[in-house]
């Protein structure tokens, strides 16, 4: 191999990033034998993992036909073989694959985590059983819940004042004292990796919190001392004025002039405009020429108010930062305390219930890693690997990075393959910790510049040629675009790093593929104006905008399927598809056309009549005295899944009415559908409401049963925890729809990354360059400084925000600020390099020279290019609208599997068919714990044992011995030798009836059958005996007889046939 | 079923040749590898026979070993805790049993396998410590596997990392622990599985055992170590006869994993004699394959059960011969309610889990009762209010004492009671008595509460309940036998972890049919058997086959090297398992899950690939997808028809003495947010859920205040025998506040004792702020005093309500409308009006006009309200003194230049008098009123999505 066998490459969207995978893997499991077992490929999702496997089984089974020549030449050319023996290996590989499957390594990174950590359990101290917790708020909210439960215990005085203060702040901001849920935003800091970096500093200062106290004493201080030395200025100043009769308004422009500053000030209104410095040192700039009090003013001016004046804005430029730092540093003081304890109170949580949270696997390997060296991890694991192929690399955590770095630099040091794809300009994670620079610099430097080798794949095949062209223009322009217009007058170090943002978007010109079409697909960007004072919004404008397209597409013959809308939010996803739903069922709908859509953001189970009937019963089954829940269902199963007409303004006012119109053995069963195991009430729901009626929502039914199973598969089926349950997963719990149902599919940017469509409509243009998905407040953990008191602490948190442009940590600031450019940026790639044919985008009308939003770049794009804006140009100024090309004829693809669709959703009555065993076991076990019953039992036993008179003997000390000698001597002439013995005799009848016959004696004139009894005689013991004899006589054609033995009183009773 | 299959079953041949074999056939035993093929067995038996006969014994493989042991099988709990006393001895210090409890199945699994596959523990158990020792160990193992080996040992060279000195010091114990361990339990004469079976193939040729009878060993595959030398034996010592079961499609071909055991058995000399010459070739015979891919579990079910039901009318439909394979345990709830009525008779192999009834969550419920105790000097036992709820709401426990568990249900919701004394419950019902009893034992525990369900529910008709609780009380004894004593030390943190996962294994056996139901059962339960239909739900990755059992302390390499099973061989197992099942089979069904997350497995089963890529067969493929739509909403629009208006009279002057319902502020407020609101809670008074809201919250938090301030001024005023505030008073008052605040605390807790209330969880904090809060409000007094206070929450008493005249379906009627003013006081010829507020609210008004804008209503509520307040006094005291209206609202409290006056809009002008606005704002609820009153209009829903986040009806509107 070359010594280049570490192979990043750098893949722009579209140019078949999984190909490349899934061929590296071909290469790989081709040339040897077996070979497959040593590659590990690592995917971002599960359903990437499952697409990754499919392909290459796929690609084997097209090889082994040679159905896939392009792939099959490329792999020959490689891996120096003809067509032929790749066919043979193809087909041996992939039966190898097949038949040692679990061997085929294809993986998310968190399961291989899991796999090695689960290997190393003991060595960690976990418990052997422990498990993944995957609803990581619900857990939360019981940490928090159970953290604010116990504050009242002495031990935890301090986290008291912490959360009381913490509480106070939310007060004195006017918001709701109750901050359970601004807690639960700020638990979710300790679950991110940016935190874990610093848990530890954080614990030392919340171990002694008299520093914190102290601290925030000087705090006070610094921002006292200097509102209080401000205000002394102005009252002074005031002062003097008063004194000479004057007031602010005896000077040039009143409160609007230099003198309206100490007004600001006096209101704690900090901030100094141009001119009002310039008039510290200029007369004119205070007095108007022909004032008749000129003489006066300008004297005091200069004699006193100047000075002060002056005083004042030096005080303020010397020391407003200091203020305004040591301000923004209160704002988030508590949350030092709050979190300490959140993550303790997290640790007994996990150690409670033997889990893990999903975010802490990397701590937990990378304790491994750091320990042990990668052959003993392997050996633990129980597998190892060569070759690592790993995907989305640009979505990969420093923390994962960190714990994978070690086992792919073992394998490249030993000259094995491996490779990393991913692309820069798609990475929309950072939120999750992902981290682009990985790729971009750091693993080349990590796995050594000489191994690692760079390889751009920036052929788009995806996108038509308007598309990449548009997409190029916009990216590539970048840097004149967007300098300057950003920040107001960016440090050097800012804006170098801005530099090397806009470098990553301009080395990646797509190019389209040798004999693509340079003039196909179509690009539309309207900029949407919204009328004074109108009703209509944007988003409204841009929803109407959304349907139209919609509708266009399909008289140009699209199918539903083959469109997409791209939303930011899940919330703007409602939105669309509440839209498309009224739209569908309104008058407006236009004749011939369709409006299904399908979204995992916006079908959600609650939005189903049926599924929120069965809830709202439940509820109301657990607490009868609901009056709102009798409401809500009886109004439900009134309007939609009865046909009996309603009047719905009287319905609510005697709801006592219900009785009268529900399924009577619904009123009958009530009380023992409560009892019922979660899974089967709602099956039961279901038959008795008969639910099957409405067909449209039996993906919702069926979606809303499947949570029910995987939680009473999990928790205990009870309506109580069930509810509870319910209330924190509904909000987040939509139906899944096969990708073949033909509807528009909404879907969130972040989901869209991968896909691709031949239709993209991106209605809201218009996400604000900086916030990114306006998570509310952002905690920035930043290091102190060397000045006092800031350089108290090792870490501090702040809040997010321009606040910090004054304080000690503007640079922080701005950094963060570019970060989320970055991130709105790439997310603004990843959306618009989705389509195929034909691209929409709705914008608001934006604004030039004031970047804040991506409308205003989309106005300064157009701006920017002259050729569009030229005599019949692409960009039509009366409309605001941007059209380029034309839109091809759509190409009919035929889906995957047969498509299928439940007739009903029944629900049957098992119990009909087939019924519990019966058997009150508490009698039972009294029973069975009852000396007589069993010794009888056991005596039976032994006694079968006993052949001849001897036998008895193997029983010598046993409790029972007495009892065998006894029946032995009872019974003394069929125990001796002269008779052939059979005990515990199995009889089968053509019948296929079976009989056990306790004892047979034999001889060759006759028979004699022995049955032993418990308790007292019954007469149905004779009978039974004749039985035995009967069916005897059939099997031997000799004379019978039958002796019952009563056991307890060694009663013989012979029978007579 | 289609023509010319030979129907015969695997067992139907077994059964011909032990006849034919045979002249009679009481010497002979027949064993297959499970109970429930004796059954089969005798069926197909009866059917070749014309007269009774002398049946052979069928045993399962345990079952007939067991009379070779002179040994008792122990229970795995039970060994688990034995496995511990020799723990603790070879480890000098050890964890606490609770912590060693999982680790110590895992070591008793590895023991097990290790005897099943008689390894050489001595040898298997070496560690290495010099390369010298490296490099001379391990010589009795062939060159690979000692290359394996050593590799894994060399890492532990020149010196070992601390996961690795974590690893050896377990491993370093586990010979000692083995021996001591099997030693323990040979005295007492007890061992567990495979100790006895390695202890057979041992004792068959020590003891020269010689059996007397013809012994037939049918239907087996994979053998362990241990099984493969006693069946050597038999063949050998008294020529037993083994029936494999195979078929040449994976027999002959070395790629298929299925067939591996068969082929190592086949090179065997003495094995190797029973296999055929010519395997039968079936599975590539004709048969029918669909695969059905589903979104997760239910509907797999779902669909399954429309194809049955279509079968069940087809005529050649025999219920016995067609199977539903369940490898999923948790789906036979779905199953057993997907199969429909054309089948009438059903047979089922695994049990009705008990972890699903209501009985198990009771007593995980009394567990955590338990668990989340507390004690404490002066309360004694307190219990956790989440498990009190839910056991309080038990359908078995809530009728026992109703009336007294929903007292305490509601309490605990409205009071957000957090950690309940035991003594404060008063329940006087036994069986309530002794559950919220402080108990040390929880194996009793339960046992005790169960018996006592069971003396109260057993003659009341609910025999399921009454099953369910018999069935528990008797696992709970069993395992109360295991654990005898030492159950008091193991603490319910553990116990209830342990209760947990043994009540997974808690079933109750169904009665069917089992002969000629259609049948249902677990993958390993197919073994032996044959059907002609079979239906296979979740056929995904990690279901069929089933993720290997993982966990052993023994590593991967190692346990290859010494022969121990790896996850190949159960691999293995479940392929021959698959292939088996489809070899007599006509007609197949897959049906699999296709959503792929972390926890669930999306992925069709590796065999259904190897099938499609392999057997030549083709597998119809089908994906479910119904088509979806949603209804959007119908709107909610309340027409006033006569039955409405009817109930709104009640609001009305002279409709009924008895009734003096009056309209406050608020319902007018709800009225302008939201008039389908308004009609809910005033018209229809549909009340909400006692859940506690957050928004609920911060009302009590409000009223809270109120009370506060209201007791504060009442006590001192009292007290001071004069109503008026002089500025020195203040400091009285401050020392007032937290007493105030603790009686309006215990007020709304309805405490008896306020010394004796104590605030719990966020109430504490809620505590504090509100003492904040009134500080504050204090000290503003103190700059404003002296004042007059001249009434303190004062309502109708006190005059403060009005009957409104209005017009409406052609008649005048009264609307009585009334309201509670925070606080009435007087300063000179100004009385202020004063609302205290704890929420976001502002005190800008723009106009009396402005505040029936509807958009803007939740930003003006608060001066709707205060003027509201202004008016009442106005129309009750008149012109006489200027009536100022004033807020102490949290919001402005605090800020440095604080005004309680509310102000305009846009001319920031303060409001010094409102009685020039009082006649207009007369006007201004005239108009609303009779809005309300109005026949003509209706109740419908507000435009604006906001009001309905926390309105208790956003359910019924489906908001
Ligand atoms: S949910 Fe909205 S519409 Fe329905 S009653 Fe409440 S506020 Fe009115």
């Amino acid at each position: 191999m070359s010594n280049q066998n570490f192979i990043i490459y750098k893949s722009s969207a579209g140019s078949g990033k999984t190909y490349t995978l899934a061929k590296s893997y071909l290469k790989l499991a081709l040339a040897h034998k077996g070979r497959f077992k040593r590659v590990l490929g690592v995917t971002f999702t599960n359903k990437a993992t499952e697409e990754m496997k499919q392909r290459i089984i796929k690609f084997l089974t097209l090889l082994k036909e040679g159905k896939e020549p392009a792939l099959a030449a490329e792999l020959c050319e490689d891996l120096g073989l003809d067509e032929a023996t790749l066919r043979k290996k193809a087909s041996y590989t992939l039966s190898d694959i097949l038949h040692d499957y679990s061997r085929f390594a294809v993986v998310t990174i968190d399961s291989f985590f899991y796999q090695v950590i689960r290997s190393f359990a003991r060595e960690m101290g976990l418990q052997g059983n422990f498990a993944i917790d995957l609803e990581t708020e619900v857990a939360m909210q019981e940490v928090i819940d159970r953290m604010l439960s116990e504050i009242g215990e002495e031990e935890h005085k301090q986290l008291r004042t912490w959360l009381t203060q913490f509480a106070e702040e939310r007060v004195e901001e006017g918001t709701n004292w109750d901050f359970r849920r601004d807690i639960a935003t700020l638990a979710g800091e300790v679950l991110k990796d940016e935190f874990k970096a610093i848990a530890g500093k954080l614990t030392d200062l919340a171990e002694n919190p008299e520093r914190l106290i102290k601290l925030k004493k000087e705090l006070d201080g610094t921002q006292y001392a200097f509102e209080n030395r401000v205000k002394t200025i102005c009252k002074t100043a005031f002062a003097v004025l008063e004194q000479y009769g004057l007031s602010v308004d005896s000077f040039k422009r009143k409160s609007g002039g230099p003198a309206g500053l100490f007004n600001k000030f006096a209101k704690q209104e900090f901030e100094i405009t141009d001119t009002r410095r310039a008039a510290a040192d200029n007369l004119d700039a205070w007095v108007n020429k022909k004032d008749e009090q000129k003489e006066l003013l300008e004297q005091v001016l200069t004699d006193r108010i100047l000075p002060l004046y002056n005083e004042l804005i030096d005080y303020y430029d010397s020391k407003h930062v200091d203020y305004y730092s040591a301000v923004e540093v209160k704002r988030y003081f508590y949350t030092f305390g709050i979190l300490t304890y959140i993550t303790r109170y997290l640790q007994t949580y996990r150690d409670e219930n033997d889990v893990m949270l999903i975010s802490d696997l990397p701590d937990f390997l990378s304790k491994i890693i750091a320990d042990s060296d990668t052959p003993y991890i392997y050996e633990k694991v129980g597998s190892r690997f060569d070759h690592y192929l790993i995907d989305e690399f640009q979505d990969t955590s420093t923390f994962q990075w960190n714990n994978f770095k070690p086992l792919v630099k073992n394998a490249t040091d030993q000259g094995q393959f491996s490779m990393v794809v991913g692309d820069a300009k798609q990475s929309i994670y950072r939120f999750r910790g992902g981290d682009w620079r990985l790729l971009q610099h750091q693993v080349k430097y990590d796995i050594g510049e000489a191994m690692a080798e760079e390889a751009n794949l920036d052929t788009n095949w995806r996108s038509c040629a308007n598309i990449v062209a548009f997409n190029n223009s916009l990216f590539q322009q970048l840097q004149p675009l967007m300098e300057g217009n950003y920040f107001k007058d960016p440090s050097e170090e800012l804006r170098q790093a801005m530099g090397e943002v806009f470098a990553t978007f301009q080395d990646a010109v797509q190019q389209l593929p040798e004999g693509k079409p340079d003039n196909e697909g179509f690009v539309e960007l309207s900029f949407l104006k919204e009328e004074k004072d109108a009703e209509e919004k944007f988003a409204d404008l841009a929803i109407e905008f959304t349907i139209q397209k919609v509708e266009e597409m399909q008289t140009q013959g699209y199918e539903l399927r083959d469109m997409a809308i791209l939303v930011r939010t899940s919330r703007e996803g409602r939105d669309i598809a509440k839209a498309f739903i009224e739209r569908s069922n309104s008058k407006l709908a236009k004749p011939g056309m369709h409006y299904d859509v399908v979204s995992k953001e916006a079908l959600f189970l609650t939005s189903s009549h049926v599924v929120q009937f069965i809830i709202s019963v439940i509820k109301w089954l657990h607490d009868e005295k609901n009056q709102i829940e009798l409401a809500n269902w009886y109004a439900t199963y009134a309007k939609y899944l009865t046909d009996d007409e309603v009047n719905e303004s009287n319905l609510y006012l005697d709801l006592s009415q219900w009785q009268k119109n529900v399924p009577p053995e619904f009123i009958k069963k009530r009380n023992q559908l409560k009892s019922l195991p979660l899974y089967e009430l709602v099956e039961e729901l279901c038959r008795i409401f008969g639910l099957s009626r409405i067909r449209e929502e039996y993906t919702y039914l069926q979606g809303f049963q499947d949570a029910v199973l995987d939680y009473s598969k999990n928790e205990r089926g009870d309506i109580a925890s069930f509810l509870l349950w319910w209330e924190e997963v509904r909000k987040n719990r939509s139906i899944i729809i096969s990708d073949d149902n033909n509807a528009v599919k909404i879907i969130t940017m972040h989901k869209s990354k991968g896909l691709e469509f031949p239709v993209v409509i991106i209605p809201f243009m218009n996400w604000s360059l900086d916030k990114q998905n306006n998570l509310a407040d952002k905690i920035l953990w930043c290091e102190g400084v060397s000045q006092a008191p800031f350089d108290e602490m090792p870490i501090i948190p702040l809040r997010y925000g321009s606040a910090l442009e004054n304080t000690h940590w503007a640079d922080e600031y701005y950094k963060e600020k570019l970060r989320n450019l970055l991130d709105s940026l790439n997310l603004l790639y990843v959306a618009l390099t989705r389509p195929e044919k034909a691209l929409f985008m709705a914008s608001p009308v934006g604004k030039l020279d004031k970047l804040s939003s991506i409308s205003d770049l989309m106005l300064e794009l157009v701006n920017f290019n002259k050729e569009w804006n030229a005599e019949n140009g692409p960009w039509d100024e009366e409309n605001q609208r941007l059209q380029i090309g034309t839109l091809p004829p759509p190409k009919k693809e035929t889906s995957g599997g047969q498509e299928i669709a439940l007739k009903n959703y029944f629900s049957h009555n098992w119990r009909t068919k087939v019924h519990l065993q019966m058997k009150d076991a508490v009698e039972q076990s009294e029973k069975y714990f009852n000396e007589k019953a069993l010794l009888g039992i056991t005596l039976h036993e032994l006694l079968s044992h006993v052949r001849y008179a001897d036998d008895a003997q193997q029983f010598a000390n046993h409790e029972l011995f007495t009892e065998v000698k006894k029946t032995v001597a009872t019974l003394a002439e069929y125990f001796n030798p002269d008779w052939e013995v059979q005990t515990e005799v199995p009889i089968l009848l053509p019948s296929g009836d079976f009989k056990r016959i306790d004892r047979i004696n034999s001889q060759p004139d006759k028979i004699v059958l022995i049955d032993y009894k418990t308790g007292s005689p019954r007469s149905s013991d004779q009978k039974q005996m004749r039985g035995y004899m009967a069916i005897m006589k059939e099997i031997k054609d000799l004379p019978i007889e039958g002796l019952l033995l009563y056991l307890e009183n060694q009663e013989i009773v012979k029978v007579e046939a | 079923m289609t023509a010319g299959q030979d129907t015969s079953t695997f067992i139907a041949e077994v059964a011909q040749r032990v006849l034919t074999d045979n002249a009679s056939m009481e010497n002979t035993v027949v064993v297959f590898p499970n109970r429930r093929a004796g059954l089969f067995f005798r069926k197909e038996l009866a059917k070749l026979i014309d007269k009774p006969v002398f049946m052979p014994e069928v045993y399962s493989l345990e079952d007939y070993l067991m009379r070779y042991s002179p040994y008792e099988k122990i229970e795995t709990l039970e060994a688990i805790f034995e496995l511990f006393e020799v723990y603790k001895v070879v480890k000098k210090q050890s964890e606490t049993f609770d912590k060693f409890f999982f680790w110590g199945e895992m070591i008793l699994r590895d023991f097990e396998e290790i005897d099943q596959y008689m390894v050489d523990t001595k040898k298997l158990f070496t560690g290495i410590k010099t390369q010298k020792e490296l490099d001379e160990a391990f010589f009795y193992l062939d060159e690979e596997d000692k290359a394996t080996i050593q590799s894994f040992w060399a890492s532990f060279l020149p010196d070992t990392t601390a996961t690795q000195k974590a690893f050896l010091e377990t491993w370093r114990i586990l010979l000692p622990l083995y021996e001591g361990f099997k030693k323990r339990l040979a005295e007492q004469g007890r061992a567990f599985g495979g100790m006895i079976y390695r202890d057979i193939a041992d004792r068959l040729a020590a003891e020269k055992i010689k059996p007397a009878h013809q012994l037939y060993l049918a239907g087996f595959n994979a053998l362990t170590k241990s099984e493969e030398t006693i069946f050597k034996y038999f063949v050998r010592e008294s020529n037993a006869q083994i029936i494999w079961d195979l078929d040449a499609y994976y027999y002959n071909n070395r790629q298929q994993e299925a067939g591996t055991f068969l082929r190592e058995y086949a090179q065997d000399t003495l094995l190797g004699r029973s296999f055929p010459e010519e395997p039968a070739s079936r599975i590539q015979q004709d048969k029918t394959f669909t695969a059905t891919g589903v979104s997760l579990e239910v509907g797999q079910a779902k669909t399954m059960g429309e194809v049955i039901t279509e079968i069940a009318q087809q005529p050649d439909f025999e219920p016995n011969r067609t199977v539903v394979v369940l490898p999923q345990e948790h789906m036979l709830f779905p199953v057993l309610h997907s199969i429909p009525d054309e089948v009438e008779k059903v047979n089922i192999t695994m049990g009705y889990p008990l972890k699903d009834t209501s009985i198990y969550s009771l007593l995980e419920s009394a567990l955590d009762l338990q668990r989340l105790s507390k004690k404490s000097v002066i309360k004694g036992t307190t219990f956790y209010h989440r498990p009190v709820q839910e056991l309080l709401l038990h359908p078995l426990l809530l009728p026992l004492e109703e009336a007294k568990a929903t007292h305490w249900l509601a309490e605990i919701k409205k009071k957000n009671r957090i950690q309940i004394p035991g003594k404060e419950f008063g329940f006087s019902h036994p069986l309530l008595q002794f559950l919220f009893a402080k108990n040390e034992n929880p194996i009793r525990y339960l046992i005790d509460l169960l018996k006592g369900l069971h003396d109260h529910w057993h003659d009341k008709d609910r025999e399921l309940e009454t099953e369910f609780i018999s069935r528990f009380y008797e696992q709970l004894l069993k395992v109360e036998q295991m654990i005898g004593e030492k159950a008091e030390g193991l603490g319910y943190e553990f116990f209830t972890a342990l209760f947990k996962r043994l009540a997974r294994s808690f079933k109750v056996p169904f009665t069917g049919e089992p002969l000629d139901g259609l049948q249902i059962m677990g993958i390993l339960e197919t073994r032996n058997l044959d059907f002609d239909r079979v239906y296979i739900l979740n056929m995904n990755e990690g279901s069929w086959p089933a993720q290997p059992r993982r966990g052993s302390f023994v590593p991967y390499n190692i346990r290859k090297a010494f022969g121990l099973p790896v996850y190949e061989n159960n691999d293995a197992m479940y392929a021959y398992l698959f292939y088996r099942l489809l070899q007599r089979a006509n007609e197949v069904h897959f049906y699999y899950n296709t959503v792929s997350e972390f926890n669930v497995n999306g992925e069709i089963s590796r065999f259904v690939r190897q099938l499609e890529a392999e057997s030549g067969h083709t597998i119809v493929k089908k994906i479910l997808a119904n088509p979806v739509k949603t209804q959007s909403i119908e709107e909610i629009n309340i027409r006033k028809t006569p039955e409405v208006l009817q109930r709104m009279q009640r609001f009305t002057a002279g409709y009924d003495e008895r009734d003096q319902s009056k309209l406050t502020p608020s319902a007018l407020i709800t009225y302008l947010t939201c008039r389908l609101k308004f009609y809910f809670k005033y018209v229809a008074k549909l009340y909400e859920a006692d859940d506690v809201q957050e928004e609920m919250d911060a009302a009590v938090f409000g009223n809270i205040l109120h009370n506060a301030m209201e007791i504060l001024y009442k006590e001192f005023t009292k007290r001071q025998k004069r109503s008026t505030i002089e500025p020195n008073d203040v400091m009285y008052l401050q020392m007032g506040v937290r007493g105030a605040l603790r009686k309006a605390f215990a007020d709304h807790y309805n405490v008896q004792k306020e010394e004796s209330f104590e605030p719990e969880g966020r109430s504490i904090i809620a505590f504090e702020i509100l003492e904040k809060f009134a500080q504050q409000i204090v000290k503003h007094d103190q700059q404003y005093a002296p004042f007059t206070v001249l009434g303190l929450e004062a309502s109708t008493r006190e005059g403060y309500h009005v009957d409104l005249p209005i017009t409406a379906g052609g008649q005048t009627i009264g609307v009585r409308i009334k309201g509670i003013i925070d606080r009435i006081d007087q300063k000179g010829d100004c009385v202020r009006v004063i609302d205290y507020k704890t929420g976001r609210d502002e005190k800008e008004y723009e106009s009396i006009e402005k505040l029936k804008d509807r958009k803007t209503i939740t930003k003006n509520k608060t001066i709707l309200q205060v003027f509201y307040y202004s008016y009442l006094y106005w129309k009750k005291n008149g012109d006489a003194h200027r009536i100022e209206p004033g807020i102490f609202n949290s919001k402005d409290l605090f800020k440095e230049d604080f005004s309680w006056r509310v102000h305009q809009k846009k001319t920031k002008n303060e409001l010094h008098d409102f009685r020039p606005m009082a006649q207009e704002y007369e006007d201004f609820l005239t108009e609303i009123l009779t809005e309300i009153y109005n026949p003509e209009t209706t109740f419908d829903q507000t435009d604006d999505l906001k009001n309905c986040e926390y309105c208790p009806y956003s359910d019924i509107c489906g908001r």
